[in-house]
């Protein structure tokens, strides 16, 4: 694993040889373009109508022009946004550790997503899959994961909301637990009192003000809970403001980090803007970091 | 009148619930500290077969053996957490003689006792760090202003937090 500041060299360069950025200006020319033909379309056809005196037309073919207008563009910016994901994001996992691999066409597991017992929730959607082994030990799976609840109400319509949307990866440990360990984000002191009988006090303060812990085994969550895992964890919750949760049960750690859409092109950016490229890669590497701390910790020990 | 039965009313609720308040957190103290007990016990049950197995092969340590034996039954006796601190750190200790046995330190028994002390050790200071926690809790509400009153009114003690050494990884020094 490298620091970012050579890792993004290193896909700067690439992207350099691979066109990325040429590739988004001539998007963004061919966009204004587009907007440009599909406005003299839309007022010849309009007027057309007019002349013919076909009034009762006009929100028609108005409908018409721009939804055509927008299905020939739309696959220009999938034709942008796949070269992004493979010859920016693709390089950025590669470069961070070589043992992973990053596809923006699979997903990861909706079973293995259920396995985490995260809440209820109907529709399940994921894309950009990385997947491998971290420093070529630790088995990972990771992704972009949005889970939607659907409610329908006295009149039979339909609503979806999203629960979550952002990174779930599942690492696999050397141990098999009986117990399950679940860290959330506080929820007060309301939040405790359905779940009384596992809460666990952490000996830590300030990990006590951001999280909760709730196990079947109390002091098996402790021996997990190093004072530098717990610390790890402050640390990245004061610095992303973002929250994040944990299951560990039988011999899987699964993590979700509400970090919305991740590794998706920005059009309006640079494709090698840094401060995107470095919240991607701060993302990764606190995943990678904290099962990689949780793994070393599960290897040594008896349990 | 109203007034008064509403004063009254107000202060009889907050002495119902912060002594309530106070016997849910000793009792979390009882219990985490049932923990540690259950882990003490279950490490200081493998002192009869650790000293056999070190006996025969660090034979001039007899004078550690005694005074661990006497620990034992003092703890068991007292339940003194400072016996048990201390007791343990000498369990520690006759660990690392396996150091300047290379016979001891390549025995299977050994190697065994070892293993099971060592995941013991760390059962054990989980046990410590949430008694810890639950104890400081407990003496913190003792100290805060009402419950410190309410406390004194009812004979609640502060509790003392448990300090137990971890294993040492230096070697130590032995008779020979």
């Amino acid at each position: 694993m490298k620091n970012f500041n050579e890792i993004y060299e290193k896909v700067y360069r690439e992207s350099i040889n691979n066109h990325v950025e040429e590739s988004r200006q001539q998007y963004i020319v061919e966009k204004h373009k587009h907007i440009l033909i599909t406005i003299i379309i839309l007022g010849a056809l309009t007027a057309l109508t007019i002349l013919a005196e076909l009034y009762e037309f006009i929100f028609i073919v108005i409908f018409l022009t721009v939804i055509v207008s927008f299905a020939t563009f739309s696959s220009k910016s999938k034709h942008y946004s796949t070269d992004y994901k493979q010859k920016i994001i693709a390089p950025l996992v590669k470069y961070y550790d070589e043992h992973l691999n990053f596809d923006p066409l699979r997903k990861i597991d909706r079973s293995l997503y259920n396995m985490a017992e995260f809440e209820h929730y109907d529709n399940f959607y994921a894309n950009d899959y990385i997947y491998g082994h971290i420093d070529g030990l630790i088995p990972m799976k990771m992704g972009d994961v949005r889970t939607e609840v659907e409610t329908r109400d006295s009149d039979g319509n339909t609503s979806r909301y999203t629960v979550f949307q952002g990174l779930f990866s599942a690492i696999k440990i050397p141990r098999n637990l009986q117990n399950k360990i679940k860290i959330c984000t506080d929820k007060g002191k309301l939040g405790k009192v359905f779940d009384k009988k596992n809460y666990v006090q952490m000996d830590s303060q300030e990990f006590e003000k951001y999280f909760d812990i709730f196990a079947t085994d109390k002091v098996l969550a402790m021996r997990i809970l190093t004072s530098d895992i717990m610390n790890f964890m402050i640390q990245f919750k004061k610095d992303n403001k973002v929250k994040f949760e944990m299951t560990i049960k039988n011999d899987f750690v699964y993590l979700r980090i509400y970090s919305k859409d991740m590794f998706e092109a920005n059009f309006s950016k640079e494709a090698m803007d840094f401060d995107t490229l470095y919240t991607y890669y701060r993302y990764l590497d606190f995943v990678c970091v904290l099962n990689k701390m949780i793994w070393n910790v599960l290897k040594d020990k008896e349990i | 009148m109203i007034v008064f039965v509403t004063i009254i009313v107000i202060l009889l609720l907050t002495l119902l619930f912060t002594y309530n308040g106070l016997i849910r957190k000793r009792n979390a103290v009882k219990q985490s500290y049932s923990a540690i007990d259950v882990y003490l016990k279950q490490r200081f049950d493998l002192i009869p077969n650790l000293i056999e197995v070190v006996k025969a092969y660090a034979k001039y340590e007899k004078e550690m053996f005694e005074s661990i034996t006497k620990l034992r039954t003092e703890y068991e006796q007292t339940k003194d957490l400072s016996k048990a601190t201390e007791l343990n750190s000498k369990i520690n200790s006759v660990l690392l003689i396996g150091e300047n046995y290379p016979e001891l330190k390549a025995s299977e028994n050994f190697l065994n006792l070892q293993k099971n002390l060592t995941k013991m050790e760390d059962q054990l200071q989980a046990a410590r760090r949430l008694y810890n926690s639950d104890v400081t809790i407990f003496n913190t509400a003792l100290q805060v202003f009402p419950t410190n009153i309410i406390a004194s009114m009812f004979g609640f003690h502060e509790e003392k937090l448990f300090e137990i050494e971890p294993a040492q990884a230096e070697n130590i020094k032995v008779n020979i």
